[in-house]
């Protein structure tokens, strides 16, 4: 391709006053009329502005981070309101063992194990123990306060120290971590509920220190039939 | 006011505005959120996935599994999410805080996963069975399970290798016909098993305070 | 930085008149522009082919899962994303690039300084390309959708892009005295707000995975979904309207209509197109604030479209002919038309009457198609056909060429996204309701949605093949003109008609 009289090759020369022909029948670099906003402009302004405010007052969820479902008039509080309802209401489902599992598998386990079997010389077992299926009181006061000093488990001798549970658990989940204890790995003995505890804890409310193992060797009475309330 | 400064503050304030009224005000919203605690019932939800199971969110993203399955439920007036058994109640924010933001997904060309590990109902109308063996046989063929499925074979996460004593617990139902000599197994690899631990750990069906108006859990929905 | 003293340098010993002057001025900016801009478009070219292949793949394995199926390297789930980002970060930003920075050097009446330096970028660039589509093919994606690539490769980006950022600082602030004219508003805007975009965003996610310093899991799909429709409104969409605000006018031949109505179309979509994106997770699990805001926010975004397009069309008034014959302004006039549809489809589509049924379907991509290729990526290509000859000092080859990429590209896309937007309807009709005939049996009513779709899928994958025979033509006429083998220059440009009275391109 030769260059022409309105070309200019870049490569080759300088001189590019031979602007090449796009440059030049170009129109010069664009600008803008004054035209004023015209009304329509307004009244679309005005339109679509007022369906987007009534669009988010409908479903705007009053900008909570608790409201995910738009259809929700009420506000965070009305909804933290209906919720503890509702978990209320789920945790009616579950017996006191079912929780009690999850209660022993968090706090008991890690010495008592899982199976219930603890570990020889250091933890005693709680399965085919007289202790757990035996006087309910005695096992209810143990667990409340806790229990310190040389003690023989089924035939075995420990040394050690149980902690005192009593602040930890509330009476619904010290009743129910004993009922668990009492059902499982085998062990046939009945439950253990909230008012009962809570009739042990009332007792043995002045107390501070732990029991040391002959005088809770010394109950062996059941806690009476308390009924609910 | 001369027009460059008023320019750039209009541009840097229009997109400063949106960055603190959307982002940074829904992150001070839902951006540290806790798992709900149930002190009563010594229960925690959502639980971190750990180990095999957080491998397979990485293999469950890696192979873009987002792209065409969501995991989040609706409300019912949105669509019948609940009523294909996707789950027992819609989602909310709280259901993903150790998810990645991923997993949510983007298109429903495959059924919604979100509660895929959660125990099914008798007579389901789910298209995806609770079991590690279906699940394998699925990903290595998914028309086999599922005629129709336009699901792409992740045959990439099986290995076929001989038998030595035994036949593996998870090898596949496969015959010379389909390219496994007599003596020979197809036995999902690392990936294939870890996406299949991650894909039967999703259950989101616990319930959550948040959530209102739904069956609380399955067990109660079940009585 | 202005015209180089080499301008006035008289080699034939004419004496120069006003207008000639402008033109010296022209030609030399073109001159100095001439190596960046053609080596940003070359590689957009090149990653549009790319991404145009995948798509046919990609739309084929949809409706056709055994094919090139078994390998990790070929499933869907990596080449799609490969496809996503590739269109958003391969074709589209540099396609956007080189014409913002064309744009802005004819505006701002300054030579480039040292084009050369500018290469470092585009180098850069295509290797973090390169980099991010291997990561995803090996299975290193992120999964979030347009930020697909790991955090280091958005970090390479960053770097390349601050290079180019760099250079459109100094063509702003060396700009010759007076006005500004209204795109360069909207090039600025892009150019400033990309960085903050991309560079947020993948500071607050992390790598996607929880527990690796990002944010918890719903808000980074909030944040992903912002990006997501903001990386098409801030920065493909404020590119693309500036282009259209220079090349009608230019092409036409007359001052853009108002200024006062581009002044309010471009503040209005400053202020609300940065607010939009939480309808894309409408009904998941997210604050209903969050979603509603990204609602009214797309229907606040219908005050620029009505006045951008209001602007555009009161400019042509008189001179719509030009669709027929320029090139350049059948491509921009396609774009434009697209770009309010777009939006309509948006608002449309977001009202949650509607996302109820098309959310978590193909009707998001088929949304967001139309953005990118249907309004943006046909805005590019008429301004490449109008800046190119100027680069390279020839005129494009054939107009039947040109023709032929109109119409494969039209119907390609046009077809691509209404097959998309029908599918993911049909898909979510289905998908609404649970039909009670198949109460026994297990998934089948999930797979009548499947089925729903699928004839779509199938135009669709038509639709690429046709879509590629364009951007082929395209691509053969782009490297003749690589090659200066086009037409000489002269007083007309390559026109699909001739043209008799004074409108040129």
């Amino acid at each position: 391709m030769q260059p022409g009289e309105d070309e200019i090759d870049y490569r080759e020369t300088a001189d590019v006053t031979r602007v090449h022909g796009a440059v030049k029948r170009e129109h010069k670099e664009p600008e803008a009329g004054i035209v004023p906003v015209p009304v329509w402009w307004f009244a679309v302004v005005i339109l679509v502005t007022f369906g987007a405010a009534f669009y988010f007052g409908q479903f705007g969820g009053g900008f909570s981070g608790e409201v995910f479902n738009e259809r929700e008039g009420s506000l965070a509080a009305g909804a933290k309101e209906g919720g503890a309802a509702a978990g209320a209401e789920a945790a009616k489902e579950q017996s006191l063992a079912e929780i009690g599992k999850k209660v022993f598998n968090q706090n008991c386990a890690s010495c008592h194990q899982a199976n219930g079997l603890g570990l020889p010389g250091t933890y005693p077992p709680l399965a085919a123990s007289h202790w757990v299926s035996g006087s309910t009181k005695r096992l209810t006061a143990l667990v409340l306060k806790g229990m310190q000093g040389p003690v023989v488990i089924e035939g075995k001798s420990y040394n050690g120290a149980m902690p005192a549970w009593g602040r930890d658990f509330n009476d619904k989940k010290m009743a129910a971590v004993l009922s668990y204890i009492r059902s499982a790995w085998g062990n046939t003995a009945g439950e253990i509920t909230p008012e009962q505890v809570a009739v042990v804890r009332a007792e043995f409310a002045s107390r501070t220190e732990s029991f040391a193992p002959p005088e809770l060797e010394a109950i062996t009475e059941d806690i009476p039939a308390v009924p609910a309330p | 006011m001369k027009p460059t400064p008023l320019l750039f503050a209009g541009i840097f304030a229009s997109f400063a505005a949106a960055w603190l009224g959307l982002i940074v005000a829904s992150d001070t919203q839902i951006g540290n959120l806790q798992p709900q605690v149930d002190e009563e019932n010594a229960d925690v939800y959502p639980i971190n996935v750990a180990g095999l199971a957080e491998q397979g969110r990485r293999v469950y993203i890696a192979n873009g599994c987002n792209y065409c399955h969501t995991q989040l439920v609706r409300e019912p007036h949105a669509g019948p999410d609940i009523a294909r058994e996707w789950g027992t109640r819609r989602t909310v924010a709280r259901d993903y805080i150790y998810e990645s933001g991923a997993v949510i997904g983007f298109m429903r060309n495959g059924p919604d996963l979100a509660n895929i590990g959660a125990p099914k109902a008798e007579n389901s109308r789910r298209g995806y069975v609770n079991d590690p063996k279906w699940q394998y046989a699925h990903l290595y063929n998914p028309r086999a399970t599922t005629p129709a499925s336009n699901m792409p074979a992740y045959r990439y996460l099986f290995e076929k290798r001989k038998i030595s004593g035994e036949r593996s617990e998870n090898a596949l139902n496969l015959t010379e016909a389909d390219g496994v000599e007599a003596g020979y197994e197809m036995v999902p690899n690392n990936d294939a098993k870890a996406l299949v631990a991650y894909l039967l750990s999703l259950d989101r069906s616990h319930p959550l305070k948040e959530v209102k108006g739904a069956a609380p859990a399955p067990a109660a929905a079940a009585k | 930085m202005s015209v180089p003293s080499t301008v006035t340098r008289q080699s034939s010993g004419r004496e120069v008149i006003p207008g000639e002057l402008e033109q010296v001025e022209r030609a030399s900016i073109d001159a100095s522009a001439r190596v960046p801009v053609l080596t940003f478009y070359a590689s957009a070219v090149f990653w549009l082919l790319v991404q145009t292949v995948l798509g046919v793949i990609n739309a084929v394995k949809v409706q056709w899962p055994e094919f090139l199926d078994g390998c990790a390297w070929l499933t869907f789930g990596r080449l799609f994303p490969v496809q996503n980002s590739l269109m958003i970060y391969g074709w589209a930003s540099l396609a956007g690039i080189g014409t913002a920075l064309w744009i802005l050097a004819r505006l701002c009446r300054v030579a480039l300084p040292k084009p050369a330096m500018l290469l470092t970028g585009t180098m850069l660039w295509n290797v973090a390309l390169i980099a991010g589509s291997l990561e995803i093919l090996a299975g290193n994606g992120r999964g979030l959708i347009y930020l697909e690539f790991p955090r280091y490769v958005f970090g390479l980006l960053f770097v390349a892009y601050s290079i180019v950022a760099v250079w459109g600082v100094i063509l702003f602030f060396n700009r010759r005295p007076g006005h500004i004219y209204i795109s360069a508003w909207y090039l600025i805007a892009a150019l400033f707000w990309f960085p903050w975009l991309v560079g947020g965003t993948n500071l607050l996610l992390g790598s996607g995975l929880p527990g690796a310093a990002g944010v918890q899991g719903v808000m980074q799909a909030i944040v992903n979904a912002w990006f997501a429709q903001n990386v098409i409104n801030l920065w493909l969409s404020a590119i693309g309207l500036g282009a259209i605000y220079y090349l009608v006018p230019k092409v036409v031949g007359r001052p853009i209509h108002s200024y006062h109505l581009a002044s309010v179309g471009f503040w209005s979509f400053a202020i609300f197109s940065v607010w939009t994106g939480g309808q894309r997770l409408a009904g998941g699990p997210v604050p209903a604030w969050v979603i509603t805001v990204g609602i009214v926010a797309a229907i606040l975004m219908l005050i620029p479209v009505a006045t951008v397009t209001a602007n555009y069309f009161m400019t042509m008034k008189g001179k719509f002919n030009l669709v027929y014959h320029s090139p350049t302004i059948r491509f921009v006039f396609f774009g434009a038309v697209a770009y309010t549809l777009a939006n309509l489809v948006l608002v449309a589509g977001s009202f949650r009457s509607l996302s109820n049924i098309t959310q978590y379907t193909w009707f998001t991509v088929g949304s967001d198609y139309l953005f990118i290729y249907g309004f943006y990526s046909m805005v590019m290509f008429g301004a490449m056909y109008y800046i190119i000859p100027r680069l390279v000092g020839c005129e494009w080859l054939s107009a039947s060429f040109i023709k032929l990429h109109f119409w494969g590209t039209a119907y390609g896309w046009g077809m691509t996204i209404a097959m998309l937007l029908l599918a993911g309807y049909s898909q979510g009709q289905m998908l609404a309701n649970v039909h009670e005939v198949h109460a026994t049996n297990a998934g089948a009513d999930f797979m009548l949605s499947v089925s729903a779709a699928l004839p779509f899928l199938r135009g669709r994958s038509i639709a690429q093949i046709l879509l590629c025979v364009g951007q082929l033509f395209f691509a053969l006429n782009f490297l003749l003109m690589l090659l200066r083998l086009g037409r000489p220059s002269g007083a007309q440009p390559t026109l699909f008609a001739p043209i008799h009275e004074g409108a040129k391109s």
